[in-house]
Order: structure tokens, then C-alpha cells, then sequence
């Protein structure tokens, strides 16, 4: 089968608008797709200091590469954030990958570890009897590390390799959950909001298949291990079904993506936030309790 | 026709009716098309490509979240 613009043979096909794409134009058009959600969502101001939250697999590396790309011509300068969950055996390799295409694009990082930062390694947090889902645990941290690792690194943004797969999984929990607030607070780019640094999404509408395909045509060194404590996810079983719809319904995930976008753009007049924040007493970040959640678990993680 | 499926875990050959395309490996399989690029002879292949008795195709899983 040829790419539907030239004679050459077709990598990929993206059957949700029926297009067969050769190599050229595939990372012609996927560049592009990146490129046009940055501009349309205003993601980036001319002297921004944006920190690309890197684990090392498919998504970040292709997420820090394409910013690395454009900061020169948009006046923004980019910074890496590493979270070393301490998984043995999955996560080393993944940062050395991090490490290693920091080097090469000559980009400063900061590595920060569940160990110095939560107290412990999350495969000793998962020795715990009582603590079943590692990822209830692991998301929490990661995203506080995050944030505060960008944040130690003077960063006005951060950036972070969520794709399509991501968002439409994301936006179907919350809607099994009723979860309307976090849906009107999700989108390509999070609201400026006191106490956050403001989260932006480049490959929010691009497929994962395609940036795995994406990476794998640019010869890009990434990640290909699975985290070990994945596959009891709740997420997983929900991407395994979309999966299997989509193949059925092509665009089904651009339909529940886009259903968010719709339903943000309803309620943007609408405060259906429940609570106002209030700081943390324990950290002084924003919580909607007396205490946040990643000193919650902190606390119940270093139990003994 | 036969048709040989390389992965990672491990090699399998699959039977397939004439006039087969490679996206139907995929309920031979019990996958879905979404996870995995398809590669025959060293290239990358779309679903809709015809596929011949004897092929030999590497599946490249793609993998989530990291």
C-alpha cells in the first residue's frame, strides 16, 4: 500500500480520517499536529523556562525533543525533571535513556527520588501488606515531584508527554466517577492557577500508537519496558477495551476527547469547583482538606 | 496460508485464509491493532497490506505510560 500524497510505501494508515502517510509524510504531519496544539492552546510566552517532565520511555522523549526543537526560534528555554520511583529493574534503564538525550541535546535536569523525597524506594512502600495499588501511591508522588523539581529548576511551565490514549482514558474515568471539577480543569493546557506551575500537553491529540511510530521513524532511544506494577491498573483495563473499540470505530478516543473539550467549553461559565484551596498544614501546598493527599500518603507510607 | 508472528516474548505461526491482510493477524491474536507496529522484512507495514503464505511479521508493541 502507497502514502496517499506520494508513491512511497505507507507506514502508517490513520484510519479514524482514512489517510495512508509514508514515512516523510507521517513526521511531516505528526510534527505539524504538535506544532499547531503548542500555537492554538498559547502554550508558551518568549522567555518561559518550561521543564519537560522525562521518564525516559516513548511520550517524554518525544515531548522534550520536539521543544528542545522550537526553543530557540520561540525564545523559550527547556529544563529536565526525572522522578526515580525506585521500581529495580524497570526504572534505572529509563533514566539512563533520560540522562543520556539530556546530554545530547545539552539540556539541564534534576533527578528527584521517592527515597530522599517520600522516604522510601517504591518497591519498600509496596512491602507494606495493605498497599495493593502501587499506581494510587506512585501518582501522587510523581506528580508532587514533579512539580516541586520543576519548581527547584526556576520553571514557568511544565511540560508533560500525555498522548490521545492518555487524556481519553483519563476523561472516561472521570466521568465514571462523576468527576466533572477535574474534567473542567484537564484540557491541552491547565489554568494559571496560585500555587501551581501551569501544565502543558503537546501530544494531548496525538495517538499513542503514532508516537510510538513517531519515535521509532526518527530513531529515537527510548523505553520499551512496561512498569512492573501496571497490570493491575484500573487504567489498563479501560485502555485494553478503548483499544479493542477503536479498532471497531475508528475515532472512537478522538470522540471521547473531544467530548471533554465540548463539555470544558460549556462549563467555563460555571464554578462547579466544591471547594475553594486552602494550604496544606503540613507541606503549605494547595488542598482541598487540612491535609494534601501526598502528605496523606506519605505519612501512611512511612508508617511502621 | 501460514504466516509466522515474531514478538518479544516469543515466535508463533498463525493460520490465516487467502487473501489475508496483516490487520487480521490481530483476532488470530486476541490483541488489539492499536498496540502493536507491524513489520515484514525489516518494514514497517500497514494493516491493510496483503499478505502471502510464508510471511514472516515482527510485531513492535507499544508500550504505556512510563
Amino acid at each position: 500500500m502507497n502514502c496517499d500524497k506520494c508513491q512511497n510505501p505507507a507506514v502508517a494508515h490513520l484510519r479514524y480520517s482514512d489517510i495512508r502517510l509514508c514515512k516523510n509524510h507521517f513526521i511531516g504531519l505528526t510534527t505539524d499536529r504538535i506544532r499547531k496544539t503548542i500555537n492554538k492552546n498559547k502554550f508558551f510566552e518568549r522567555g518561559d523556562r518550561v521543564a519537560v517532565a522525562v521518564s525516559g520511555g516513548k511520550d517524554s522523549i518525544v515531548t522534550l525533543r520536539e521543544l528542545h526543537d522550537i526553543s530557540k526560534k520561540r525564545g523559550i528555554e527547556i529544563v529536565g525533571v526525572t522522578i526515580d520511583e525506585g521500581i529495580a529493574d524497570y526504572r534505572p534503564e529509563s533514566i539512563d535513556i533520560a540522562e543520556r538525550t539530556y546530554k545530547e541535546l545539552g539540556v539541564d535536569y534534576t533527578i528527584l527520588t521517592y527515597k530522599d523525597r517520600v522516604g522510601k524506594p517504591l518497591d519498600k512502600i509496596m512491602e507494606k501488606p495493605d498497599i495493593s495499588r502501587a499506581c494510587e501511591y506512585c501518582g501522587v508522588f510523581r506528580r508532587r515531584l514533579i512539580e516541586d523539581g520543576a519548581r527547584e529548576m526556576g520553571a514557568d511551565k511544565i511540560a508533560t508527554g500525555h498522548n490521545l490514549d492518555d487524556e481519553a482514558q483519563s476523561i472516561f474515568m472521570n466521568y465514571i466517577r462523576s468527576d466533572f471539577p477535574r474534567i473542567a480543569r484537564s484540557g491541552p493546557k491547565t489554568a494559571n492557577k496560585e500555587g501551581f506551575i501551569p501544565r502543558v500537553k503537546p501530544l494531548c491529540n496525538i495517538p499513542e500508537k503514532e508516537v510510538g511510530l513517531y519515535a521509532i521513524l526518527k530513531g529515537y532511544e527510548i523505553h520499551e519496558d512496561e512498569c512492573p506494577n501496571a497490570a493491575n491498573a484500573f487504567r489498563l483495563n479501560i485502555r485494553d477495551h478503548m483499544n479493542l473499540i477503536e479498532d471497531k470505530y475508528p475515532g472512537f478516543k478522538f470522540g471521547i476527547y473531544n467530548s471533554a473539550e465540548n463539555l470544558r467549553n460549556i462549563l467555563a461559565d460555571v464554578n462547579i469547583e466544591k471547594n475553594t484551596l486552602k494550604k496544606c498544614e503540613n507541606c503549605g501546598q494547595n488542598t482541598s482538606g487540612k491535609i494534601c493527599k501526598f502528605c496523606e500518603l506519605k505519612a501512611y507510607a512511612n508508617k511502621e | 496460508m501460514k504466516i509466522k508472528i515474531v514478538r518479544k516474548e516469543g515466535e508463533k505461526i498463525i493460520e490465516l485464509p487467502e487473501g489475508a491482510r496483516a490487520s487480521d493477524i490481530f483476532g488470530k491474536l486476541g490483541e488489539s491493532s492499536e498496540t502493536y507496529i507491524i513489520k515484514r522484512a525489516s518494514d514497517i507495514i500497514i494493516g491493510e497490506e496483503p499478505l502471502s503464505d510464508g510471511d514472516e511479521l515482527e510485531l513492535i508493541k507499544i508500550i504505556s505510560g512510563g
